[in-house]
């Protein structure tokens, strides 16, 4: 697993234990939860989805070549 | 589970429509005016669906987590300032705080993926902090007017005595000035130039960057609602149509002022925005000697 | 009073004379004060790629170990010194913190070899000195004038407080390195090690609007 879709795991386990407590909880606390799950899942289904790169160098800056 | 957290998901999905239909109607009146075709109204949209499927690497000069996250702040941030102002209609003084990190963004956003441009990006975006000083003077000739920063007061106090805009307009000039220098391409858009090739997006392509545009997306709704709401008033902000319509006119005159004016070079854009804070400073001192 | 300022408040926590207090705004500014910190600790500082003078390769640069460490600790004081400073109720405790998050913004610099990120750091550090006079100041001619420097207290108070305020915010202008005070910070922001430099910026924009919150409090 490269480095993007380990980060999207780490991002899903977030946003999915934000849904568990946004479910249990009521009040505030379940608005902070949803503030945290909504970007967290974004990226976490996201990572998922792309493609793996088919870049040669992966990680070198486009406009700079390193 | 609380049952009026469906009313903010509900919110979250009509403000990043409303937001990126907005943004595409504003792209498309800048290129009438300048005489081209222009690309469709739902292309910012369309841009946003792109890029979430494509994909992304994490650059060998990047300080992560730090890359990653900032992406992701930045929808958080405009989602809390989305729930407390238009949900809540809670302090303004807590949109500020928030519209404040949207500079830690820009600054974040620059300075860890590690490249020149990104990295010029943010510099320039810290540069412009002089946008910010309006904003806290605007806070505080609406409190000593209306004595209260929190809007749902804000919204009451003009129910009975008028809208604002006409009472402190110097201070709604102010308020549109920071709206001019968040819609893109405008003169004060230093900070994402395209001399320095996107400015502090430049490193954060695909999938980050789609996340980005969703914020930003938000982040437009968010300003133009609250421009409504403390300076016209409850009897356009009650109803969501008109709030809509409210909405398409000032996108119409941000896209006037977008495509009739050059971008500024950067130390001017922070001298106008200077001269500017100075002239709203110069009211609110005038206010507190008057007294209201 | 308060209600009207920073939302909702939720309770205090009575601290011997040290009172921390609970609102919408303090606790955001908690939060994000908080997981800021948490970040800064994780992150691996990035490489800069800088452009070298008359030749057309970049050169990568790179944060040593030694001065990651030294630069993260500092880091870490200054955020917790920001989490403290959205928490807490007494005008002392927060110029104490401000001041705190002064040394601290020097500290995160100090560790970079580089002269002028050195010079502009000491630039930053004697307005940082000049400027805690009118900080405490003020907060000493708040105390013999009022009698109290707790926040509960000072907003029931009718007395007139403008001159103390304005010093207020002229200390705070200095110690945050804000519009007039900006050049040396500026300079600050272009050493390498993006998540410490972060932290700078990120504790002096907190600390502006927390001291924006009081003096309309107060």
């Amino acid at each position: 697993m490269d480095e993007e879709r380990k980060y999207g795991l780490y991002s899903l386990i977030i946003g999915l234990l934000c849904i568990i407590g946004i479910i249990l909880a009521d009040g505030l606390i379940s608005y902070v939860l949803y503030v945290i799950a909504v970007p967290s899942l974004l990226y976490g289904i996201g990572a998922f989805i792309i493609p793996k790169t088919r870049r040669k160098d992966a990680g070198k800056l486009p406009f700079r070549g390193y | 589970m609380d049952t009026s957290l469906i009313g903010t998901i509900n919110l979250t999905i009509h403000a990043f429509l409303v937001g990126s239909l907005l943004l595409g109607l504003h792209r498309k009146i800048m290129a009438r005016i300048q005489g081209r075709p222009g690309p469709p109204i739902i292309q910012y949209l369309l841009h946003t669906l792109k890029f979430y499927v494509k994909e992304i690497t994490f650059p060998i000069t990047a300080g992560n987590p730090l890359y990653m996250f900032v992406a992701l702040l930045d929808v958080a941030i405009w989602l809390s300032a989305l729930i407390i102002a238009v949900d809540f209609k809670s302090s303004l003084l807590i949109i500020i705080g928030i519209y404040v990190l949207q500079k830690i963004v820009e600054h974040g956003c620059g300075l860890s993926s590690g490249s020149p441009y990104g990295k010029l990006g943010g510099v320039r975006s810290v540069f412009s902090a002089a946008a910010e000083v309006p904003l806290f003077a605007v806070v505080a000739a609406v409190y000593l007017t209306t004595h209260s920063v929190l809007i749902s007061d804000v919204l009451k106090y003009q129910a009975v005595n008028g809208s604002l805009i006409f009472k402190m307009p110097i201070c709604a000039f102010a308020f549109f000035i920071l709206l001019v220098s968040k819609t893109p391409y405008s003169p004060f858009g230093i900070v994402k130039g395209k001399d320095i090739v996107s400015g502090y997006m430049t490193e954060h392509y695909g999938l980050l960057a789609s996340i980005i545009y969703i914020a930003e997306a938000i982040a437009y709704f968010v300003l133009l609602w609250l421009f409504i709401a403390v300076f016209i008033g409850p009897s356009i902000i009650n109803d969501p149509i008109s709030t809509l319509i409210a909405m398409v006119i000032m996108t119409i005159i941000l896209a006037f002022v977008s495509g009739l004016t050059p971008l500024l070079a950067p130390h001017h854009s922070v001298m106008l925005q200077m001269t500017i804070a100075g002239l709203v400073l110069c009211d609110v001192l005038y206010r507190l000697i008057v007294g209201g | 009073m308060i209600e009207t300022i920073s939302g909702f408040p939720f309770g205090i926590v009575p601290f011997g004379d040290i009172v921390f207090g609970f609102s919408e705004f303090s606790i955001i500014g908690f939060i994000t004060a908080i997981i800021f910190t948490i970040i800064v600790y994780l992150t691996k500082p990035e490489k800069q790629l800088e452009a070298e003078k008359f030749r057309i390769e970049d050169k990568l640069e790179v944060v040593t170990l030694k001065e990651l460490k030294i630069r993260r600790m500092m880091a870490i004081i200054c955020g917790i010194a920001t989490a403290g400073a959205m928490l807490t109720c007494d005008l002392f405790d927060f110029a104490l913190f401000l001041t705190l998050v002064g040394i601290a913004n020097i500290g995160i610099v100090s560790a970079v070899k580089k002269e002028w990120v050195l010079n502009a750091s000491y630039q930053y550090g004697l307005i940082a000195m000049i400027s805690t006079l009118p900080l405490f100041g003020s907060a000493g001619m708040i105390l013999a004038k009022t009698g109290t420097l707790s926040l509960f207290e000072l907003s029931k108070t009718q007395i007139s407080l403008l001159f103390e305020k304005i010093i207020f915010a002229a200390g705070m202008a200095g110690e945050t390195g804000i519009a007039p005070f900006y050049a040396a910070k500026a300079e600050m922001f272009r050493a390498p090690g993006s998540p410490y430099i972060l932290m700078i910026h990120l504790s002096s924009l907190l600390l502006i609007v927390r001291t924006v919150e009081i003096l309309l409090t107060i």
